[in-house]
């Protein structure tokens, strides 16, 4: 394995890994909320 | 010409309502099915004296008006529909004397309809058995009816009941709640609207997609002078509707009812008796917890050090026959010991989970939620609070979920800002790796420091749940409380296949969920540590040479310098060191740092990152325990991981909110950012402070 593949595969692994780690705790897809919160004002309403 | 009388049987399943069919109609029934669907449609005669026939119909089990099946609404349907030719004259309403309370909601519903309704209280054989004693005069009082105390085993008070149900026209027909009270405005606007008809009727259309007479629910919908409810707001009134039934049933027995463990004389109560005994029931699940933490430590030990020296012989293979260059690196130096640094804790989560799940089949766990209830109650909150608590041990974000039964919603607020106090999985690798490093081998009666100290901190976890509880409690002043109602099952054996399936789900979800997140951190990680700006970073080699031209040092210890000069100045080593002023105070060096920086992710994450941090520029074939060992404190010399900093990052981990997930189904349920961001700021407030004081007074 040549130094330009591992370059390629290494950086390909990290590229792969930011990208998860950003959509698993950067960006969430907007659920709507659920309406089920008690007898009081929680805001939610 | 006989007089024949329309009688219903209804009740809850399993209460032995039709051996009450049976014995009142004999041979004389007929079997078929409901007009249009495959419901089981049982009816019979009964001959009563004075030639009075009743036609007895045997309702589908239901354990309210509140249909959840197609059984259920068969009932409802039944009982609203006065041309129905079936439409009972007398209801029946048969409960069993063990679940007296739970079968007495549906007797309220059907009472507040308005039709004469006997109470049978069936299985009185097992009274003495459960040391229960019944005051029937008083319930007959207080729930403004007669009651027929039978047993349909003993074939005792058959005659009794069939007597109630000739006389059924002296039966009251008023209600036990009113409907008003649950929301006077609205109940109001009803009666307004349909002053001739019965408001709990209209009740039940409205909520139970169900007619009576000419009026559906679109009727009342489409009224114009009346203003209707949002399906969640609905719900909202059906919940306080079941509390305010619970209220009045609460109060009916607890003078009509007696129940006296001392006197009873069944196994399951007898067992009952010592394990939710206000003394020995807390002192026998402490028991159980300790004999869970020292199994976990002992027969965890060998397949752990297995993995460990597995991971670190892999990691060492790999680098020799892979060829040379960033890639390999990033696999021996990063993703390995990453991965090695969660899967060495397979074997002691997946002996937790056994014994969860062996304690949860055997039906000890809903006797614990008992017992954690009693404690709870003293705290300031409901018993439904305890089972986000429990389940919190496990994970908060299952447990934040569960929140939602919880009908008062400043309750259910403190309860999703405390549990992420108690100790989850997560915490479990933080703190058997640290508590491996720092206490000593022994015991004191028998148990084993380690697995003690284990206990003590999932106490402080339960103790900073309830305590933060008590003091929320205290300035948000909750009015209205929630009602908990537990079923408590038999005890049984527990079945193998049920806690073998649960122990590998388990075990896999938490290192599948947490394995994603560390690999990919790992390999973020290796990149930060395996590259630096500068001359500092580019020229490390030179530079430390000529450091150490005067000293004489083997090649492999001048590797060591270059390696650790390098990290230094690495994008990390340039990260952590600009943390470190902040963490020194509490024993922690800049590694140690980025440790916490990185868990944030995921507490878990902290043991992965360390070894990826530890590994990075070394060839040597060693194990994470050994590497972390063997850091020493950069600022007062001997080992980094001691007694003072070792109880600072334990205690540390027990307060401070690590977890980003956790924080997002906060804010999801709470629909604010507000709350998560103040859970965030407090618990890591009160987690620093903690570990600083920790420090500072062991040191």
């Amino acid at each position: 394995m040549n130094t330009v593949l591992q370059n390629i595969l290494a950086f390909s692994a990290l590229s792969i890994a930011l990208l998860f780690l950003f959509k698993t705790f950067v960006w969430w897809p907007k659920k709507k909320a659920k309406k089920a919160c008690g007898e009081t004002d929680c805001g939610c309403h | 010409m006989s007089k024949q009388i329309n009688v219903a049987l209804i009740g809850n399943p399993n209460t032995g309502k039709t051996s009450v069919f049976n014995a009142l109609t004999g041979l004389n029934q007929k079997v078929g099915n409901y007009p249009g669907i495959t419901v089981e449609k049982k009816q019979g005669v009964c001959k009563l004296p004075r030639g009075v026939k009743a036609h007895i119909i045997d309702l589908p089990g239901t354990y309210s008006l509140n249909a959840s099946s197609l059984d259920e609404s068969v009932v409802i349907e039944l009982l609203l529909n006065k041309n129905d030719k079936d439409y009972p004259d007398v209801a029946v309403v048969v409960t069993d004397v063990e679940n007296l309370k739970r079968n007495l909601l549906l007797y309220t519903q059907i009472k507040d309809l308005k039709i004469p309704t006997i109470l049978v209280i069936n299985m009185s054989d097992r009274m003495s058995y459960k040391g229960i004693s019944l005051d029937i005069d008083y319930l007959e009082t207080q729930l403004d009816t007669k009651i027929a105390l039978i047993s349909t085993r003993k074939g005792k008070g058959i005659e009794d009941l069939k007597s109630l149900i000739i006389n059924y026209k002296t039966l009251s027909i008023e209600s036990c709640i009113d409907i008003r009270n649950i929301d006077t405005n609205y109940f109001e606007g009803l009666e307004h609207v349909f002053p001739n008809q019965s408001l709990y009727k209209l009740w039940l259309v409205i909520t139970q997609d169900v007619n009576f007479g000419k009026i559906d629910k679109n009727t009342i919908n489409d009224a114009t002078n009346f203003k209707t409810k949002s399906e969640s707001d609905l719900k909202r009134l059906q919940q306080k509707e079941t509390i305010k039934r619970y209220q009045f049933i609460n109060n009916v027995l607890k003078k009509g009812q007696t129940i006296d463990l001392k006197s009873a004389k069944d196994i399951r109560i007898q067992l009952d008796r010592i394990l939710t005994h206000k003394v020995w029931g807390y002192l026998i699940f402490l028991g159980i917890l300790l004999l869970i933490f020292q199994a976990i430590y002992s027969w965890a030990e060998t397949p752990m050090d297995f993995i460990d020296a597995s991971f670190a012989s892999l990691s060492e293979w790999l680098s020799t026959k892979l060829p040379d260059g960033v890639f390999t690196n990033l696999i021996t130096e990063g993703i390995i010991p990453g991965l090695g640094g969660i899967v060495i804790f397979i074997p002691q989560i997946a002996f937790l989970f056994l014994f969860i799940s062996i304690l949860e089949e055997s039906g000890y766990m809903s006797r614990v939620v008992f017992l954690m209830d009693k404690i709870m109650r003293r705290f300031g909150l409901s018993g439904k609070s305890v089972v986000p608590l429990i389940s919190g041990t496990a994970c908060a974000i299952p447990a934040i979920m569960a929140t939602r039964n919880i009908e008062s919603w400043k309750e259910r607020l403190i309860t999703i800002l405390v549990t992420p106090f108690t100790t989850c999985a997560a915490r479990l690798p933080v703190y058997l790796i640290i508590i491996a490093l720092i206490i000593p081998e022994g015991t004191l009666l028998g148990i084993g420091y380690k697995p003690l100290t284990l206990l003590i901190m999932y106490l402080i976890g339960f103790a900073a749940a309830v305590g933060s509880a008590y003091l929320l409690n205290k300035i948000m002043k909750i009015r209205s409380k929630s009602y908990f109602v537990v079923e408590m099952p038999t005890y049984k054996l527990p079945l193998f296949k049920n806690v073998f399936i649960t122990v590998v789900e388990k075990t896999k979800a938490f290192v599948f969920d947490a394995g994603k997140i560390i690999l990919a951190i790992s390999i973020v990680l290796w990149f930060l540590a395996s590259y630096g700006p500068g001359d500092d970073f580019n020229n490390a080699e030179a530079i430390v040479t000529e450091q150490y031209a005067s000293v004489n040092l083997t090649q492999d210890e001048l590797d060591e310098k270059i390696a650790s000069h390098k990290l230094e100045h690495s994008f990390i080593g340039i990260t952590g060191k600009a943390i470190e002023p902040i963490i020194q105070p509490l024993g922690y060096d800049w590694k140690i740092g980025i440790g916490i920086v990185s868990s944030f992710a995921a507490r878990e994450v902290f043991v992965g990152t360390l070894a990826t941090i530890y590994s990075v520029g070394t060839d040597d074939e060693d194990t994470i325990k050994n590497r972390m060992a063997k850091e020493t404190n950069p600022f007062i010399g001997g080992p980094l991981y001691n007694l003072a900093s070792g109880i600072s990052l334990l205690l540390f981990y027990a307060f401070a909110m690590q977890c980003m997930s956790t924080l997002a189904i906060v804010k999801r349920e709470t629909n604010s950012w507000k709350w998560p961001i103040l859970q965030l700021v407090t618990m890591s407030s009160i987690a620093y402070l903690i570990a600083l004081i920790a420090y500072q007074v062991l040191k």
